[in-house]
């Protein structure tokens, strides 16, 4: 218990400035509606017989979409999809992005040499494209795979830049303390450098959740969802579907956008905030 | 000899998130018209800053916030940023610490020279090309190294490039900041030999900065040593040779090996650099100083000027157990 | 500063292998996935015609379970242009739909590319420039939240505005259907009309990319010695921000631009099916919808192809524009 505490305040300590915490609160605000989603929500998921395309009134603070659906309700219900998406998604991705970048940093040799230039290769190939072709030969989309297929792919430039970190860690005195106290490998890559290296996994945990949220709008959009599911993607995918647009159901296509904006703009400012704080160098990256 | 540069208690602040910094405080010098004059102290104590200051290249949040610098006479603060953009590079110019960084790596090495020249000088191209063949005679490097990137030169040839440049429109003030540290031995001392040779040819004045006492003895003219952002002590290079007045200077001294005589253990100075935002009471250097007094925690030494130079400690105040040496040696030149 | 052949010869190596990487993932992923692989390259229902899909199975090696032989034929029918039949349109070859499709998506991501970058480094540098001032500021908190947005978001929202509601450009696609009628001049201007919105939409999705790596390189730059010397130079201000400053700011995210283009490329698939633009993004989307296997892994080949040829492009015009390249 004391040691969650102290881990808790040392979080804390990571979260700097209004930014940091503008950006938290965004962040739990839909983390709150996503647990009690189903006490919040006016009326059932996927419950569709009111009149179809009424614009937003009291009774349907977000009016209706064209199954005749109360789009709050799918709203709410939706969070949780599109986080529990985000945040696993994004969790399997920074596992995958730390394991290969710290390896290949501190490996270097061709280890090291080699596992950055398959991420090169990678690279280079549009995600999104990697990603269609592999949802569109499985047999089912579910919820589970649209997280394996996000997080399995989307590690790639992570990777680099916890490298290029782990890189100029190795170089400084603690690692080279810690392998003359004889240290193995495994216990100073992941005891000794990964600990120093916090910041910079955080920013990038980060970044790769917002791309999460947005690559499972992409894939909904694109008709490789789950069709079962309701996430702010099929909300969206739907509303185009059935030509929201042509019957100006502008509350149809307003929420569901501004929610995944609100969203991965909250995790983009905590980024932000974290990397000013540590005065990391950001590289390439767009935070 | 007359006065180049004048510095009359500038003082250089800025805002840190803990407060006040005091970067540079009260420090008052001349500069003559000529001379190689030296800036010595620990990283951290205001000589870069003190640089910085007088050619008008601070950073914000750092800014002069007292004080009055004057060059022939003109005094610098007042000026606006359009009226000191043309005392820049024609009046004063600079060599920055690392040879690496001074040039622009993707611009020509001609490019960069010429520049300068035409920002201030109204001159056809082809004059200014001519003109920086010449700079680059000047510091023996082939002219055919104009069509060159600086990374296609070596370090040595990178530092005197920058120093050719710094002498383009022939400045009364070059101000060089740790020339030589990032390169070798070697290299440093032609590099230094190139530069006293052109500073005899062309007259002009050197504020010398670097931490390197002893290359300090070995070029200048008058020497200031800087503690904390403070001027702590300015002599000839001659009477430093013979006998460093102020404990840290004796310190800094010990921290080198002699240039003649026997070798001896070499001793630092043992402690740390003061915290400028809350600097000690009194006397900065007290917690460190091995002779300290009293009051030296209590009150802030003044800075005696006699025909040596500038001492600020309480061994030669007024009472000092030094006082008569300096009253001796003032009075004997008398 | 001559152009070393070593390093285009690593620069063109590099490309082919990621070409070659890019061609065996689209061969041994539908495998990988389990479905029969016979059926969807050359599935009798879809075709509607056993012949063809007798032909097709001898052509790509299915009628043999040898994966190695199945991996030869596909790369030699590959090399011959043979991309298979696609099932939505058939019988036209995958290869012909594609090549008709590829222009409208390379053409306006192209510009929108080159546009979006020129503004975002505008307004990159600007806020770099005055770092902690109100422009910065402003610029930094949209770009955040242009960042967080979908690029169909914004394409829709796009339509929303200036085409439903203000009547100023066409609801979609690329070309009206009296296209064939018109003059010249008039095809051109049409076509203008019709990709002015799409393109427009990909720039304002993509400028934010720009303008944030753009502002943190310039603010690495100035903290440099060489912009504190040409300050000490007493050079303009106008000197020191662009040739001195914005340049080299520039460099760095020249590399990054072509990974930025990958993420254009995905984002202008979604924008393509928002605007029923006739690119390789709507047909991969009728593909998806269609079950239209051969298609997708068509699709998946020339945007890869794309992707490779502009960053071998990049690669090779890189050492131009940075002189330090050429020695390494």
């Amino acid at each position: 218990m004391k040691k969650l505490k102290s881990i808790l305040a040392y979080l804390w300590e990571l979260i700097p400035g209004t930014k940091g915490v503008l950006g938290l609160a965004i962040i739990f605000c839909f983390i709150v509606i996503a647990i009690f989603g189903s006490y919040i929500a006016p009326y059932e998921k996927n419950y569709i017989a009111f009149e179809a395309w009424l614009s937003p009134s009291f009774t349907h603070w977000l009016g209706t979409d064209s199954y005749g659906q109360d789009i709050l309700s799918q709203m709410i219900y939706g969070t949780q999809t599109s986080l529990l998406v985000a945040i696993v998604a994004g969790s399997i991705t920074t596992c995958i992005g730390v394991l290969v970048g710290i390896v290949a940093g501190y490996k270097g040799g061709w280890i090291g040499e080699g596992l950055m230039r398959i991420v090169d290769l990678f690279l280079i190939i549009p995600t999104l494209a990697l990603m269609i072709i592999l949802a569109s030969f499985l047999p089912s989309m579910g919820v589970t795979n649209t997280i394996l297929i996000i997080g399995l792919l989307s590690w790639l430039y992570m990777a680099r830049s916890i490298r290029s970190q782990t890189m100029s860690e190795r170089e400084s005195g603690y690692v080279e303390a810690a392998r003359m106290a004889g240290m193995g490998d495994l216990e100073i890559m992941f005891r000794e450098i990964m600990p120093n290296i916090i910041p910079v996994i955080l920013a990038n945990l980060v970044l790769v959740t917002t791309q999460a949220v947005l690559a499972e709008a992409g894939l909904s959009f694109l008709g490789l969802g789950d069709p079962s599911a309701v996430s702010w993607g099929t909300i969206l995918s739907l509303a185009h579907a059935n030509n929201a647009v042509l019957f100006n159901a502008w509350w149809w296509i307003l929420p569901p956008g501004l929610a995944i904006a609100c969203l991965c703009f909250g995790f983009i400012l905590v980024g932000n905030g974290i990397l000013d704080r540590f005065q990391a160098n950001r590289g390439n990256a767009a935070l | 000899m007359v006065n180049l540069l004048e510095i009359n208690n500038l003082c250089i602040d800025y805002d840190s998130p803990r407060g006040k910094v005091k970067a540079v405080h009260n420090v008052s010098f001349t500069i003559k018209k000529g001379e190689i004059f030296g800036l010595v102290g620990e990283s951290g104590c205001g000589k870069s800053t003190t640089a910085f200051g007088i050619s008008r290249l601070l950073r914000p949040p750092a800014q002069i916030s007292a004080g009055s610098i004057t060059l022939n006479g003109q005094e610098l603060t007042h000026l606006s940023e359009a009226e000191f953009d043309k005392l820049r590079w024609s009046h004063i110019s600079i060599v920055l610490q690392s040879a690496m960084n001074n040039l622009n790596p993707v611009i020509k090495i001609q490019e960069q020279l010429i520049d300068a020249i035409l920002a201030h000088k109204a001159m056809s191209a082809e004059e200014a090309i001519n003109h920086a063949k010449y700079l680059l005679r000047l510091v023996d490097i082939n002219e055919e190294r104009l069509a060159n990137f600086p990374h296609e030169l070596s370090g040595g040839m990178r530092q005197r490039v920058v120093i050719a440049m710094a002498l383009a429109l022939q400045p009364d003030l070059i101000i060089m900041d740790e020339p030589t540290t990032a390169l070798d031995v070697v290299v440093q001392n032609g590099i230094i030999h190139k530069i006293l040779e052109l500073q005899k040819d062309f007259g002009f004045s050197i504020l010398f900065i670097t931490h390197d006492l002893p290359l300090m003895l070995e070029i200048c003219d008058r020497i200031g040593v800087m503690y904390a952002g403070e001027l702590v002590e300015v002599t000839k290079r001659e009477d430093l040779m013979e006998q460093a007045r102020h404990p840290y200077t004796q310190g800094l001294l010990e921290s080198f090996p002699p240039l003649k005589g026997e070798k001896r253990r070499l001793k630092g100075i043992s402690g740390h650099p003061p915290d400028l935002v809350t600097p000690p009471d009194g006397c900065s250097f007290h917690p460190r100083c091995p002779y300290a007094m009293l009051q030296c925690k209590q009150k802030e030494p003044e800075k005696l000027h006699d025909n040596k130079g500038i001492i600020a400690c309480h061994l030669y105040q007024e009472g000092g157990h030094r006082f008569e040496q300096l009253q001796t040696t003032s009075e004997g030149t008398k | 500063m001559g152009l070393n052949a070593g390093y285009i010869l690593k620069r063109v190596g590099f490309a082919l292998v990621t070409l070659y990487v890019a061609i065996t993932v689209n061969f041994l992923l539908p495998r990988l996935m389990g479905g029969d692989i016979a059926d969807t390259i050359a599935s009798e229902m879809a075709l509607g015609s056993p012949e063809v899909a007798a032909a097709l199975r001898e052509q790509f090696g299915l009628d043999n379970t040898n994966l190695f032989y199945q991996y030869k034929q596909y790369l030699v029918q590959l090399f011959q242009g043979n991309m298979g039949v696609s099932y939505v349109n058939y019988p036209a070859p995958v290869t012909e739909v594609m090549l008709s499709a590829l222009p409208w998506t390379l053409g306006t991501v192209l510009i929108a590319t080159i546009l979006s970058y020129g503004i975002g480094w505008m307004i990159g540098i600007k806020g770099a420039w005055k770092s902690g001032s109100l422009f910065d500021n402003i610029s930094l908190f949209v770009s955040f939240f242009l960042n967080s947005v979908p690029y169909f978001w914004i394409g829709i929202i796009m339509i929303m505005i200036f085409s439903f509601h203000l009547d100023l450009f066409p609801l979609g696609k690329a070309i009206p259907h009296d296209f064939d009628s018109l003059s010249f001049m008039g095809k051109i201007t049409t076509i203008i009309h019709h990709a002015a919105l799409p393109v427009i939409s990909m720039i304002i999705a993509s400028l934010a990319g720009h303008i944030l790596v753009l502002r943190n390189n310039l603010i690495r730059v100035l903290s440099e010695d060489y912009m504190l010397l040409a300050k000490a130079k007493g050079l303009s201000n106008r000197r020191r921000k662009y040739t001195y400053g914005a340049r080299n700011a520039l460099l760095p995210s020249f590399t990054g631009l072509m990974i930025t283009l990958g993420h254009v490329i995905g984002g202008a698939l979604t924008m393509e099916i928002v605007f029923s633009y006739p690119g390789v993004g709507l047909v991969t989307f009728n593909a998806i919808l269609n079950h239209d296997f051969p298609l997708i892994q068509g699709a998946f080949l020339f945007i890869a192809i794309s992707v490779i040829i502009a960053n071998l492009i990049a690669d090779l015009m890189y050492p131009i524009i940075d002189p330090r390249v050429a020695l390494q």
